[in-house]
């Protein structure tokens, strides 16, 4: 089965994971355009990421083998039981515990109900029949707050946690220290065993685990949260592969005054030096900014808006469901150790980076360089870039694109379409070692609707579009697409020195004891000579990078 | 503190707490109602933390010492307000805490402990938290399930009792195994659903194919050469394999004797198939404390490796087979010889009643536990309360100077307990308060009868709290309401040593 566990530690990490599971439900239903006489064959394997239950009522279910913690608050309106319990009004529960309690004797204390969004109300009056499928375009996305407002996919009701003793966007008691997150571990571990009930029952039923995929948001309490439990599946696992994505983006930590921009640098401090020695690979990955965009001429074909967690962790999303495809494929996977192994060859490269290019621009007249300013691929994990840096190893998939499509590309040229785009993949700098890998796939990105509406200037397959009335012009200029070509690079290199070094600096001058937040008085807190050893590994780090 | 108040008591209202996604939780208990509270005031998170600790260190009476730091707060309130320092309540506070203590330890009824006497607690303590049906279904399994575990001069470990949830039926069906249930099965279709007469191996051993972390950065050049690395490495999954059907052949030879392994490691689908054919029941990814009751229950070694497999690290059980629900799988491992630790099996028709279940049996094997490592009980029902009360009055006139007025406060609080008792009984708290005080004037120890309003004997009618929960909540309540008297003088101070500032420029 070659089974991949998710987990996703805060809210952040939810943004992007819930656009990960759209687009695997998009997955399914996904057909390869044009060639309707052949039965459409499955590309990927599924069962890699979902689990097959059932309810106790006997309904077949299909649901993620996904973790998903979150505070108080951050699951919006999910229902936690929806998929396993028939729906029943809340007045069939006070008639049932009418008969064991005194009627008399209960009070109901309710919540503001969580109002649901335009999306998810559309959503329901589907499963009613009172709407279609073909309305979902339609509906107005602006209003999105939070993830569960755009989430398309049942879980089981054992993947969602809520942390213990954390409200979200509290500023009474707020969950913005690295140390917070080590306790919060130890309370909610003690109060809800998640780790045996939560986690257990989805790892115990792999055969064949391939490995962890971790999405955890890394300037506030959520690194401390997710260095703990990694620590905790560590002892169980401690050959199993791990690859953590540590996450950030600007709404994440607190820059007012000198104290808080230095608790943000210890939190994102401590989580990079224990996230990255725990896991097999740790991908720092910071959302797009307006300046990050700006050079690439990436308004061309996107109308993202760096501010909006929405269409940040749409995009960061993108990148990682193509990442770890090859190790999803029907045909010739690539598994995760394989590919892990073989990216940090060193085995003390522990840090890589991903590079993501959504869409992959394809149909103009040249093809695009891959290298320089105007490449479609954006770093995302590197601070800098810099013409020395090196490559130790990579990993490059390009999905949408069979080689026959780059035969416009090789008329009048003495070379055939395979050489072509070879050519093209080959421009990126070559790893030092002999496990470059480079994967073309037919395997389009699919967009469900759930996903932003920011694309424009591209036809329904994602291509760029020549036509001045295209039949998918939205009436805001937006272009409406079922699926896109990508490219995605998960790499091995030396432009990691530049995210080290500055994490470095900007630490080197804290004292923890200005800091007393981190020490606490509780369990989980972080004392002087920890953070010195963690001074020292990041340092560490960047002699190994600096090469 | 008003939403906890209607709690206590077997009285007391259930408290149903609807999400703004339309989750339920029912809750009686006062811990678990604090942490669903979104609670915005540092004054009410101290009061709340005060709560969890009081939880933390004795598992009951949360409600009471929230109701007690009110009441002391309300009480010292009135004599500050006709202008009596607080620093002088708070002597007062102290004094009468102390007395107190020295008090409680005279009240509290040093008894032999035995499972009479357990029941009591247990069913005190578990009529506070869920309807009286359950209550009594689940307090002879509560005793018991800590009977079990208790070793004679031993701290009781409460995590040697496994709390096993099944979602069917109706809460009533909740049960005691004596043995253990476990929440996962055989993954193999050929292995038996049923052993009897097993022996069993509890293994920390994994039994999957792992790339090894030396070949991490290996090329592989051909197909072949891949091949032949998996082979090797499963070489060695297979010898260990080896061994332990060894084990098997020898202590089970042609006997229909079973043989299970529970592992706390993965066993990949090829081991499986091995196992199977050679008749062995395997669970794999067992919870990392069922290794520790394992070996309480059938007996037996736990191995960390299969190097030093001999008969002698085998445990036994008489039965163990599975059970499906849905898509999840039991099996219970049942009929063994001296079981030194057990199971609570717990059934509800859906999660909001096992989890209510779930918290009263954590509060109960609590009461339990506490009342066999404390050798002592206390009435219950209000009754040391009442007994305080007269006694502090006397006390106060033993003392001189204005600090009276700080113990009156003291006295006056922790008559909350019982008037609140009364009031969730539906009956009238100043009636029922004057009647308890008079009989107990007369000599005798009383409580309120909450079914008639009267008084009753609670030591006659079995009904025990337990010491520590009473010491602490005491010591507790009164550190807290000093705290907070003693802060809001110093804020005061601050505040009018500004405006002072603001008159002088």
């Amino acid at each position: 089965m070659h089974e991949i566990i998710t987990l996703q530690f805060g809210h952040y990490s939810n943004f992007v994971g819930t656009h990960f599971w759209n687009t695997q439900e998009a997955h399914f239903n996904y057909q390869q355009v044009g060639d309707e006489e052949e039965p459409t064959q499955e590309l990927v394997n599924h069962d890699c990421l979902y689990r097959v239950g059932i309810t106790p009522k006997g309904v077949d279910t299909y649901t993620p083998r996904a973790l998903i913690y979150d505070l108080k608050g951050g699951f919006g309106s999910i229902k936690k039981y929806k998929l396993y319990e028939a729906q029943q009004a809340q007045q069939d529960y006070q008639q049932n515990y009418d008969l064991s309690w005194d009627p008399s004797k209960m009070e109901t204390f309710k919540e503001q109900e969580y109002s649901r969004s335009a999306y998810q109300q559309h959503l329901e009056n589907e499963e009613l029949g009172l709407a279609t499928e073909d309305g979902e375009d339609d509906v107005e996305l602006n209003e999105i707050r939070t993830w569960s407002d755009y989430n398309r996919v049942y879980f089981h009701p054992k993947s969602m946690v809520t942390l213990s003793g954390y409200q979200i966007e509290s500023d009474f008691m707020p969950f913005d220290v690295f140390s917070y997150g080590r306790g919060a571990f130890l309370d909610t571990e003690k109060e809800k065993e998640t780790y045996d009930e939560n986690f257990r029952l989805f790892t115990e039923e792999c055969d064949q685990l391939q490995g962890f995929q971790i999405m955890a948001d890394v300037l506030d309490g959520w690194g401390g949260y997710a260095s703990s439990y990694l620590e905790m599946i560590r002892e169980d696992f401690p050959k199993a592969c791990v690859v953590t994505y540590g996450l950030s983006d600007d709404h994440m930590g607190r820059y007012a005054t000198m104290r808080e921009k230095q608790t943000t640098a210890a939190n994102e401090a401590l989580a990079f030096a224990n996230l990255s020695s725990l896991s097999s690979l740790y991908v720092p990955v910071r959302a797009p900014t307006k300046s990050s965009l700006a050079p690439q001429g990436w308004s061309k074909n996107m109308r993202i808006d760096p501010s909006n967690r929405y269409h940040t962790s749409a995009f960061i999303s993108a990148g990682i469901d193509s990442a770890l495809l090859p190790c999803r494929l029907k045909r010739d996977p690539v598994f995760m150790s394989d590919m892990i192994g073989s990216l940090n060859w060193r085995n003390i490269t522990t840090v890589g980076t991903l590079s993501v290019g959504l869409p992959f621009p394809y149909g103009a007249n040249t093809l695009p360089k891959l290298t320089g300013k105007q490449s479609p691929l954006l770093d995302l994990s590197s601070r800098k870039l810099d013409e020395d840096d090196q490559v130790f190893s990579q990993s490059v998939v390009l999905r949408g694109l069979e080689t026959n499509q780059f035969d416009r590309y090789a008329k009048g040229t003495q070379y055939t379409a395979l050489e072509v785009v070879d050519e093209m993949l080959d421009s990126l700098p070559i790893g030092k070692s002999l496990g470059d890998s480079k994967i073309k796939t037919a395997f389009k990105y699919p967009i469900p609707t759930s996903f932003p509406r920011f694309f424009q200037g591209l036809t329904q397959n994602g291509y760029q579009n020549q036509d001045n009335a295209p039949p998918n012009l939205r009436k805001d200029g937006t272009s409406k697409v079922d699926s896109v070509p990508t490219i995605s690079r998960l790499a091995v290199s030396t432009s990691t020195r530049w995210h080290l070094q500055s994490l470095s600096e900007s630490i080197k001058r804290i004292d923890l004891r200005q800091l007393p937040q981190f020490e606490g008085d509780g369990s989980g807190g972080v004392n002087q000579e920890e953070f010195d050893e963690v001074k020292e590994k990041l340092l560490d780090l960047y002699d190994i990078y600096n090469e | 503190m008003e939403v906890v108040r209607s709690n206590l008591g077997p009285k007391g209202t259930i408290k149903m707490l609807v999400s703004g996604a339309g989750d339920i939780k029912l809750t009686k208990d006062g811990k678990v109602l604090l942490s669903e509270m979104q609670i915005q005031n540092p004054t009410a998170a101290m009061i709340a933390r005060t709560a969890t600790a009081q939880d933390e260190i004795t598992g009951d009476g949360t409600t009471s010492i929230v109701m007690l730091v009110g009441e002391f707060m309300r009480q010292a309130e009135r004599h500050i307000a006709e202008g009596l320092h607080p620093r002088i309540i708070t002597e007062g506070f102290e004094l009468a805490k102390k007395e107190s203590l020295v008090f409680l330890d005279s009240f509290a009824i040093k008894k032999e402990i035995d499972r009479e006497l357990l029941l009591s607690v247990a069913r005190t303590s578990l009529r506070t938290k869920v309807h009286r049906a359950l209550a009594d279904t689940l307090t002879e399994a509560v005793v018991d399930a800590v009977l079990t575990i208790y070793r004679e001069n031993e701290p009781i470990d409460l995590h040697m009792v496994e709390i096993m949830a099944m979602q069917h039926r109706s809460e009533t069906d909740t049960r005691l195994v004596r043995g253990l249930v476990m929440d996962h099965g055989a993954r193999h279709p050929d292995m038996p659903k049923m052993v009897t007469d097993a022996f069993v191996l509890t293994l920390n051993v994994s039994l999957e194919y792992e790339k090894s972390e030396v070949n991490s950065g290996f090329f592989y050049s051909s197909a072949e050469q891949r091949e032949k690395l998996v082979e090797s490495e499963r070489k060695f999954v297979d010898e260990k394999l080896k061994k332990i059907v060894e084990l098997k052949r020898l202590v089970c030879g042609d006997s229909k004797k079973g043989f299970v392994i529970i592992n706390q490691k993965g066993i990949d689908p090829l081991s499986l198939d091995v196992l199977a054919k050679n008749g062995i029941l395997a669970l794999r990814r067992a919870k990392r404390r069922n290794m520790e009751r394992m070996q309480l229950i059938c007996g037996g070694i736990a191995q960390n490796s299969v190097d030093d497999l001999s008969p002698d690290v085998l445990g036994w059980a008489g039965k163990i087979y599975e059970h499906t629900l849905g898509e999840e799988k039991f099996t219970f491992v049942e009929d063994v010889k001296e079981p030194m630790s057990s199971t609570i099996l717990i059934k509800g028709p859906n999660p909001h009643t096992i989890h209510q279940t779930k918290d009263a049996i954590r509060d109960g094997l609590r009461a339990v536990k506490n009342t066999l490592e404390d050798g002592s009980v206390v009435p219950g029902a209000g009754a040391f309360q009442i007994a305080l009360h007269s006694h502090l009055l006397k006390f106060k006139d033993s003392v001189k100077g204005r600090v009276k007025a700080g113990i009156t406060s003291f006295a006056e609080g922790v008559l909350v307990i019982p008037k609140t008792l009364a009031t969730n009984g539906g009956f009238d708290p100043m009636d029922v308060i004057v009647t308890m005080q008079e009989e107990y004037e007369e000599g005798h120890i009383v409580g309120v009868d909450l079914q008639s309003g009267e008084t009753l004997d609670p030591i006659a009618e079995g009904i025990w709290d337990n010491y520590r929960v009473i010491r602490n909540m005491m010591q507790n309540a009164s550190v807290i309401a000093t705290n907070f008297l003693l802060v809001d003088e110093m804020m005061r101070a601050g505040r009018s040593s500004l405006k002072a500032d603001n008159g002088m420029e």
